[in-house]
């Protein structure tokens, strides 16, 4: 049964950080508390993204390209850390820069309390730009991290997670070209945050 | 292999009674019932070695039941004789010649006055020039082929003379473009289209400056999009005999280009099919000085003077004087290349099959009195602008006999 407390702090969390509050700040809201551990969370992340288009005529390759993230929320228990996240990611092909931005919310599941081990799903929107091309879509997010404690609060780790998106369209200056177009990401990177 | 091209039929103009047949089908041999004008115009003259009877046998039945003149080798392979000409690339290797078959030179002019124009425009043999890649990666919306991947096959051949007056003031060229792209775009054209402004030409190295070169023929002539950019007298003064660092530029100088905005559309003026291929020419055998007589110079004359004699494109003479119809001349035309641009296709409704008038317009479901068959992919491609590529520029026709006019 989760507390009580820990239900409504959630749900004012998320609110709260859906309003773009910096990480930093909702940290620093958490750790004023002074309540011992804190129920906050936040991390930022580095990473290397592979991205690909899917359609019937995409580009086959994966574009590779570094990508950066964020995440920040409350513990729905001891386990459970949900919140919200964002990330971008670029690469350049044949001079076009391609970028890719998500955002949503995010749920981290420690399976075994005490262990590093974490598994990530999320759900919200990705969006792909290229020139004049563009894409946008709700984007379910699966992953796997494992959490490196430091001092205190503190923690590093990696993480390895799986974004798809799936039946949108593409347009190109703002008319749709392709119909049916998913978009798939892989990233895997280092993060840094406070629990 | 002269046989193959006296039955072969362009598949882009089947009868009407063939509607039905796929596209992609080979075409079948159509029995002549006459010749074209465009048959039998070529004649030997200067170095040339071939006899007439020999070109003329390079031939195709038109769906008209006409006898044009096609493609041919610029050597005749059995006989070993020079036509002194030569039409691009061999269209044989190209993936759509099955489906286009041999293509009849001359067969919108051949129907210009019988769909309606008031007046003929005629070309000669010379100029018909073709051009084709297999698999061509395109550059998509812009953006290469990072986002989207998109190959076509692309045939096309123009008729673009560079050797005569005609181009100064004469708009109406014919184009024969056929594109097949894996995103399902495609279509194949044959037309007249108009070409800038008729009587005016574009100069070369200031496409700023229009400059008024006469009387087009036929002077009711219709304005086009694009633009005839041709070498002026001003750029060969700029460029080769007065460089500002004082180092002749002939390439730059000398360049033709051909910029085409060349449709197909249906009777009440909606667009089926748009296309936007720059046709180059690399040492054309003319440039224009509204001095000299019809505004028609040579650049081989260039070589004549003593301070270019081993210059640039002069060198290969080594100092000898020829006439600008030699084929030691290296002023023939034979480095072009195309820019595929802009393929556009507004007909997922259908049907594929269309008839137009020899300049594109008027397209109906059912032929009429001249009318051009013309397919077009059940598409639309509103968005992707497929083009971006360049296909030719590393090639060069030039062969034993090769001489302008070219």
């Amino acid at each position: 049964m989760i507390p009580r407390s820990y239900r409504r702090r959630s749900i004012v969390l998320v609110v709260a950080a859906g309003t773009l509050s910096p990480p930093s700040v909702l940290s620093a809201q958490g750790r004023g508390a002074g309540q011992g551990p804190s129920q906050w969370w936040w991390s930022a992340s580095a990473a290397v993204q592979g991205s690909r288009l899917t359609c019937d005529f995409c580009d086959p390759d994966r574009d590779f390209g570094p990508s950066l993230g964020f995440g920040a929320g409350a513990y729905a228990s001891p386990r459970l850390r949900v919140g919200v996240d964002g990330s971008w990611a670029t690469s350049t092909e044949e001079g076009t820069r391609e970028s890719i931005y998500a955002a949503g919310f995010v749920a981290e599941l420690h399976p075994n309390q005490g262990s590093g081990l974490h598994l990530v799903g999320g759900l919200g929107w990705a969006g792909y730009r290229a020139g004049d091309f563009s894409y946008d879509a709700v984007r379910l997010r699966l992953g796997a991290g494992w959490d490196l404690p430091l001092a205190g609060p503190w923690v590093v780790g990696n993480r390895l997670t799986w974004d798809a998106s799936a039946f949108a369209s593409l347009h190109n200056d703002g008319a749709p070209v392709v119909r049916d177009v998913g978009l798939g990401t892989m990233t895997f990177g280092l993060y840094v945050g406070r629990r | 292999m002269r046989k193959q091209y006296a039955i072969a039929v362009a598949a882009a103009a089947l009868s009407a009674g063939c509607d039905d047949e796929p596209v992609t089908s080979t075409p079948a041999p159509v029995e002549a019932i006459g010749d074209a004008v465009a048959y039998g115009i070529w004649t030997p003259t200067g170095t040339d070695t071939c006899p007439a009877t020999v070109h003329d046998q390079y031939s195709t039945v038109g769906p008209d039941g006409l006898r044009y003149p096609t493609w041919h080798p610029p050597v005749d392979p059995e006989t070993g004789c020079r036509f002194g000409h030569e039409h691009g690339r061999d269209p044989a290797g190209s993936d759509l010649s099955g489906a286009v078959g041999a293509i009849p030179f001359g067969y919108a002019n051949q129907h210009l006055v019988e769909g309606g124009f008031g007046a003929p425009r005629n070309e000669d043999h010379v100029g018909h020039k073709v051009e084709w890649e297999n698999d061509l990666l395109m550059s998509v919306g812009g953006a290469g082929s990072a986002v989207l991947s998109v190959e076509c096959d692309v045939l096309v051949k123009m008729h673009q003379g560079t050797h005569s007056p005609d181009a100064f003031t004469n708009n109406l060229h014919e184009v024969a473009y056929h594109i097949r792209c894996s995103d399902g775009t495609g279509f194949s054209a044959t037309l007249l289209t108009p070409i800038g402004t008729p009587g005016e030409l574009v100069v070369g190295c200031d496409r700023g400056v229009h400059l008024t070169a006469g009387t087009a023929s036929p002077d009711i002539s219709p304005d086009g999009g694009g633009k005839r950019a041709i070498p002026e007298a001003r750029c060969i003064r700029e460029r080769i005999l007065e460089p500002e660092d004082g180092r002749p530029r002939f390439d730059s100088a000398l360049r033709e280009s051909w910029e085409i905005s060349a449709s197909l559309r249906r009777e009440n003026g909606r667009v089926l099919a748009s296309f936007n291929p720059y046709f180059q020419v690399m040492d054309p055998s003319r440039f224009y000085d509204e001095t000299a007589g019809s505004g028609l110079a040579r650049p081989i004359d260039l070589c004549y003077r003593p301070e270019l004699a081993e210059a640039d494109r002069c060198e290969s003479l080594a100092g000898d004087s020829v006439a600008w119809d030699d084929p030691r001349s290296p002023f023939k035309g034979v480095r072009r290349f195309v820019d595929i641009n802009g393929n556009r296709v507004r007909n997922a409704d259908g049907p594929e099959v269309w008839y137009t008038d020899a300049l594109g317009r008027n397209g109906r479901t059912e032929p009429f009195p001249g009318s051009i068959r013309q397919w077009v992919a059940l598409r639309d491609n509103v968005g992707l602008d497929i083009g971006g590529r360049v296909i030719g520029r590393d090639r060069d026709y030039d062969a034993p006999g090769v001489r302008a006019p070219n």
